[in-house]
């Protein structure tokens, strides 16, 4: 029982601190979620509808974080960074998968051409 | 014991805004988390699967704290974003091993055609010599019984035929190492010089050294004489495509008396970039100079 009021004695702080006033620029945060966009386009999520889309909703969030981070609402700023981050990451690994996939058809596709007709002769 | 302390304290939490609806965000992020936890991915990216779950986690404890608040909304975001994360991490794994599964398939089926490619020219080289020794033997047997001149005449006839037949059967597997063609001294086969050896050096490649064994093989039963001609393309100094193609014609050479060929059935020549057979100005062109032919002397392509 002591323990469980420890607990919620430390949730109580974290949400108290959490509400502090005077939240730093979250300049990290912002840095991590524009290396997330660059991978995103780097591995062309352009190019893979799904990705792009969560690549758009990256982009228009980083914008958001910039507008609140101008008015000093940098705490709502730091949360808008890290659902932009958790998009761009997500594009990232959308483009991954369908390149995995496009590979693995493509070498079913070749198994299937050697098993039903053309023999490569060399 | 930590667990139920936790889980208890999450149970208060949420007693306190149990009359609150959760947020959209909340419960799309509830969806899809027990849409990738019922998965593949729990099994194939379990590690994947609990960050999900940690940031679903986090996101129901700011629920219960803060139902109303945008910061419960962030983190359901967040938590919906990690789940479809470790579902597509889960397909991506799967791509992989339908990959392995198809390159293996891939390997498997090249190999079943090409044990049945010789077991083919095999059949068809028994085939040949059984029906040889059929033929000798009845023209044999019939010279015995009627013992005349004719009968030896036909006994005769029969053995070039079986010779005849015998030499196809051999052409058949030859043909299975290089292009044949005849010219005034026997029959040419013409092995590609990037299949057979490592790039600009006279190694040869243990594909290659594979059908040498072969060729070894089905000439090693023959009489015929054998010239090993290297030739190269045009790029590169004379003196080194002379010397490279004396090098590897010499390399074909001592891999085939490796397998039990005498030096006197073997002569080597290397012709360098002097003696092309298409246009150096391709790489087409290039890659069909660069060759090692093999002079079976007194052998022909066509019978007749």
């Amino acid at each position: 029982m002591k323990r469980h009021l420890t607990k919620i004695s430390i949730l109580a702080f974290g949400a108290l601190a959490a509400c502090g006033a005077g939240s730093p620029v979250p300049h990290d945060t912002m840095a991590a979620s524009e290396g997330s966009i660059r991978a995103a386009e780097e591995v062309g999520a352009s190019d893979v509808p799904t990705a792009a889309l969560h690549l758009q909703f990256a982009r228009e969030q980083t914008e958001t974080a910039e507008r609140l981070m101008k008015k000093g609402d940098n705490e709502r700023a730091r949360y808008v960074l890290l659902r932009a981050q958790a998009d761009a990451e997500l594009a990232v690994t959308l483009s991954r998968e369908d390149a995995a996939r496009i590979e693995a058809e493509k070498a079913m596709e070749q198994v299937q051409a050697l098993q039903t007709g053309k023999p490569v002769v060399q | 014991m930590r667990l139920k302390i936790m889980k208890s304290a999450a149970f208060l939490l949420m007693v306190g805004c149990a009359s609150a609806q959760p947020p959209r965000e909340l419960v799309s992020a509830r969806a899809a988390y027990a849409r990738v936890n019922a998965g593949p991915a729990a099994q194939s990216v379990p590690e994947e699967v609990r960050k999900a779950r940690l940031a679903l986690d986090s996101a129901e404890r700011s629920f219960a704290e803060e139902p109303e608040g945008s910061v419960t909304r962030d983190l359901s975001y967040i938590a919906e974003r990690k789940a479809q994360l470790a579902e597509a991490k889960g397909q991506i794994k799967l791509s992989g091993k339908d990959l392995a599964a198809a390159d293996q398939a891939y390997k498997q089926t090249l190999s079943d055609q090409k044990d049945q490619a010789t077991l083919d020219a095999e059949r068809s080289r028994l085939e040949a010599a059984s029906s040889d020794d059929q033929r000798r033997a009845a023209a044999a047997q019939h010279a015995t019984d009627i013992g005349d001149a004719q009968a030896r005449t036909e006994a005769e006839k029969a053995g070039r035929v079986a010779a005849e037949t015998a030499n196809q059967a051999l052409l058949t597997e030859l043909a299975l190492f290089g292009k044949l063609r005849d010219d005034a001294r026997g029959m040419v086969i013409t092995l590609s010089g990037d299949v057979v050896f490592v790039s600009n050096q006279a190694t040869l490649l243990q594909t290659a050294k594979g059908r040498l064994d072969k060729l070894a093989e089905v000439l090693g039963t023959s009489k015929h004489r054998m010239i090993i001609e290297g030739h190269t393309d045009s790029r590169g100094g004379a003196d080194f495509n002379q010397d490279l193609s004396v090098r590897r014609a010499g390399a074909v050479r001592d891999h085939l008396m490796s397998r039990g060929l005498t030096s006197d059935r073997i002569t080597v020549n290397g012709f360098g970039k002097n003696r092309p057979i298409a246009d150096n100005g391709s790489a087409e062109g290039r890659a069909m100079n660069r060759r090692v032919e093999i002079v079976v002397e007194g052998m022909r392509t066509a019978q007749k």
